[in-house]
């Protein structure tokens, strides 16, 4: 009988310390976001602490594996989701959520608030971050990393780089636009050519930025403001993203409130916050992007690259093409 | 005479167990296909037909599978006749308490240990180029897969296979030591009749294993072109929101797997001993001291050394330094670390003793001459069900009778046992049928029945194999990173999932510290079940 005490033991132990953690008396707002959001060493403590100071409420961050964790918990959920808000979508995804309906418009004016390199209006999405996808080497090993996206796809083969896959990887995706945005058309045969440089590809992006740090690859696709990290964090500047002649693709992370939030004036008032400098201001060096609002960027962001153009599809071209763009980049590497 | 006659005819008899034993296999299965139908009644449409393409993924899947597995059973062969053979000259049986940590590694952790003995700055290479050579080229691709999946698997199979050469009784070894048999008629007459019925069991679970391979894939693939339908899958319910199709390419894995589960398992009468035991007794064997023969077994202990042992030392030289102390200082280690102890030891327990009744029923139904099929099928099949198609339709079903955020531990428990069951349950059932045939008579006569038979006779008996079952079952659930990751919340963070957020923020160095004390961890937990195990038998049997 003892063997059979222990697990059930340590399960109404676990249950119980969950409940007693529901069980506050002030109202919570429920938002759902990706796991690094939320982890400590990202901004969602600092977040957390300051909205909560301000609206007498609790804040309970749902972490989740990605983005589009997100977006399919919801959509399990269905109306029924005690999600107020959910955290960390990108434009990519905007369409497909806006579709399901469950969404609902925000009432947040941005005009005048944001900072983005590109028009944003929208009445469904607030954005909360954005950065550009960026080829990063270690200038001590690589002095002349090529210049243009067409530099790389023509390199000699002793150029190695490492990316994700656009099926389970943000950047991933992020790669397989700026191709199909640089090449149009002839995308399939630029992935061809660029596929004997192609190390592996990965299915997150740290798989592939760890295996870049342990010196497997020249280049990993990340973020023009990863050499930030190191410089601040490490103390190095050896890092550095490569700047491409065609400009580079972004991405802009986007919040938005669900239609049956449980706490709906909660949320509003959150969206409202996420453009305020309390909020935009933990985004560089936690979250290591760009604030999306107005917001002083520390030192590190200084000599980051900039890009000549910035590149974005609109959410409906993604949605309407991303599965046959996908199919394309497969059959392209599966030679 | 008749007075003697009647207990025999009620051992012979399949009892309540094989009953209760049988329930739970059929609710195991039933939970399995709700599981998936729940996804496809979400869809709310049927799915689509599964083109040319989904085939040619199922075939590559199936083709990959097979290569790892008897590549694995290639080495790991070798290796157990060595370990056997040498474990008194060369201590070679060493190799067996570490063997099990590559199978419970989180596939995060082995890879970069993998990179770290083979890749561009790996052992390898840096010993190459010590000798002026060149560097290994990049390794990724099918043979990059294949060398991961060896070094998951066969360290699984050594240990199973040693285990069923040690049950050879040493009477057997000393007629052949007397008659002076080759090594050639030595391995057909007297280790081949031990090995041959856990084969195929073992071959079945391997090939699982490696058949729903998924993160490995994406990692070390190369690119698309190396596949499975377990990446399908995944995309489907991820990337195209189709629950529909990922359902139906659960159900296609689900059924090939099942295929090769039934093949397998009808060609074996019985599966495992995993337990060493003593081999003191046992004579020289002719030949067994030529240079040959030595010279062989060197070259597998060595090649298994090098494939299964570098990348855990790898991972042990990456982790210590600075970070260790950085981690050791963040409360949310210790936090995780108690989460994780509890998550593990619950599911390790709950795996363990189901494990324990669903053995037992197959040991009855067996002796009663029934149908044991159903039992096997149904346990190896959780490790064909994909994890993340049974994660979101347990989901589904649980989320409508209670909350889901109070639910995660819970599933996150029944996910993990679930996913152990088919190793415990391999490990027990193969002692349990030796046992019955030792025990059955004795027993009988003695009029011990039911529970005072289990408590006096059997559990002290299979003390050693619960403890591995155990020690297996939780440290599989303390490495776990794919279900805990479906059910997310602030407040409910185990080990792996601390390591997947600290690498989701650079931090490299940490995420290798953190990696170093979760394989301790694991390795304890291990170590801790088969000690107390041990002793427990000890004691009882004294």
């Amino acid at each position: 009988m003892r063997t059979l005490l222990i697990p059930v033991m340590a399960i109404v132990a676990v249950m119980v310390t969950s409940l007693s953690l529901q069980a506050a008396e002030t109202p919570v707002l429920t938002i759902y976001t990706y796991d690094s959001f939320a982890s400590e060493w990202g901004p969602g403590p600092a977040i957390e602490k300051t909205f909560e100071a301000e609206c007498a409420c609790d804040v309970n961050f749902v972490a989740l594996d990605s983005s589009i964790g997100i977006l399919g918990r919801v959509q399990l959920e269905g109306p029924s989701s005690k999600a107020d808000i959910v955290l960390g979508l990108d434009t990519n995804l905007m369409k497909t959520a806006r579709d399901t309906g469950l969404f609902a418009p925000h009432g947040v004016s941005l005009d005048g608030r944001t900072s983005l390199p590109v028009a944003f209006a929208d009445d469904h999405f607030v954005p909360f971050d954005w950065g550009y996808f960026a080829f990063v080497y270690n200038s001590e090993a690589m002095a002349t990393p090529p210049t243009s996206l067409k530099a790389l796809v023509n390199a000699p083969d002793d150029i190695r780089i490492v990316i994700q896959d656009p099926r389970t990887s943000t950047p991933g995706l992020g790669l397989l636009l700026w191709v199909r945005s640089v090449y149009g058309d002839d995308a399939g045969e630029a992935w061809a050519s660029l596929s004997p440089r192609i190390v592996t590809v990965t299915k997150g992006w740290w798989d592939a930025y760890s295996m870049f740090l342990d010196g497997e690859a020249d280049m990993v696709l990340s973020y023009s403001t990863s050499p930030a990290y190191h410089i601040v964090v490490d103390g190095t500047d050896k890092y550095r993203a490569a700047a491409f002649d065609e400009g580079h693709y972004m991405q802009v992370e986007v919040a938005a409130m669900l239609k049956n939030a449980p706490q709906p004036e909660l949320a509003r008032q959150f969206m409202d916050f996420i453009l305020s400098s309390d909020f935009q201001s933990v985004i560089p060096t936690k979250n290591w992007m760009y604030p999306a609002g107005k917001a002083d960027l520390p030192e590190a962001f200084d000599g980051l690259i900039q890009p000549v153009e910035a590149r974005l599809y609109s959410p409906e071209d993604v949605a309407a093409n991303k599965s046959a763009w996908v199919g394309e980049w497969q059959r392209a590497l599966s030679q | 005479m008749a007075a003697r006659a009647q207990p025999i005819a009620l051992w012979r008899r399949p009892g309540p167990i094989s009953l209760v034993g049988l329930g739970i296999a059929i609710g195991l299965l039933a939970l399995a296909l709700a599981a998936i139908g729940a996804l496809v009644s979400v869809a709310g449409h049927g799915p689509a037909g599964v083109g040319g393409n989904i085939l040619r993924v199922a075939a590559f899947t199936a083709m990959q599978a097979s290569l790892s597995t008897l590549l694995a059973l290639a080495l790991a062969l070798p290796v157990a006749r060595a370990c056997w053979r040498r474990a008194a000259t060369w201590r070679a049986g060493w190799l067996l308490p570490f063997s099990f940590l590559p199978v419970v590694m989180p596939t995060t952790v082995a890879a970069t240990g993998l990179i770290g003995v083979w890749g561009q700055r790996g052992f390898v290479s840096d010993y190459l180029a010590l000798l002026g050579l060149d560097r290994l080229p990049p390794i990724y691709g099918l043979g990059a897969v294949l060398l991961a999946h060896v070094f998951f698997n066969a360290p699984l199979m050594l240990r199973v296979l040693n285990g069923a050469l040690t049950s050879v009784p040493a009477s057997q070894w000393r007629l052949s030591a007397q008659w002076g048999l080759s090594e050639w008629e030595r391995f057909r007459q007297i280790e081949w009749p031990a090995l041959r019925p856990v084969i195929p069991g073992l071959l079945a679970l391997v090939f699982l294993l490696c058949f729903t391979s998924f993160s490995l894939i994406l990692m070390l693939g190369g690119g698309p072109a190396v596949t499975t339908l377990e990446v399908n899958i995944y995309t489907a319910l991820r990337f195209d929101f189709d629950l529909a199709l990922a359902g139906k390419l659960a159900l296609l894995q689900l059924v090939i797997c099942g295929a090769v589960v039934v093949l397998l398992t009808r060609l074996t009468g019985r599966s495992w001993a995993a337990t060493p035991r003593p081999t003191h007794g046992v004579p020289h064997q002719k030949g067994d001291t030529s240079t040959l023969c030595r010279s062989v077994d060197a070259l597998a202990l060595a090649l298994f050394i090098i494939i299964t042992m570098l990348p855990v030392i790898a991972i042990l030289v990456r982790g210590l330094g600075p970070y260790l102390i950085v981690v050791s200082e963040w409360p949310a280690l210790y936090r995780a670390t108690v989460t994780s102890l509890v998550i593990a030891l619950s599911s390790g327990s709950l795996a363990t003793m189901i494990a324990l009744v669903l053995a037992s029923a197959r040991t009855r139904r067996s002796d009663a001459g029934l149908a044991v099929w159903p039992l096997d099928l149904s346990i190896s099949l959780y490790l064909a069900v994909s994890a993340i198609v049974l994660g979101t339709g347990l989901f589904i079903l649980l989320r409508q009778v209670a909350d889901v955020f109070l639910l995660a531990p819970l599933l996150v428990t029944v996910g993990n046992m679930l996913i152990a069951l088919p190793f415990a349950y391999r490990v027990l059932e193969g002692r349990l049928a030796a046992l019955a045939t030792a025990h059955d008579r004795l027993c009988a006569g003695l009029g011990l029945r039911g529970w005072r038979r289990l408590r006096r006779v059997t559990l002290p008996a299979i003390a050693p194999e619960l403890g591995f079952a155990a020690g297996l079952s939780s440290a599989l659930s303390l490495g776990d990173m794919t279900i805990v990751a479906l059910f997310g919340s602030q407040q409910f963070q185990t080990l792996p999932w601390l390591l997947y957020q600290t690498m989701a923020r650079y931090r490299a160095g940490e995420a290798a510290a953190l990696s170093l004390w979760l394989l301790t961890l694991t390795f304890l937990l291990f170590m801790g079940f088969t000690l107390a195990a041990r002793m427990l038998g000890r004691r009882r049997h004294a």
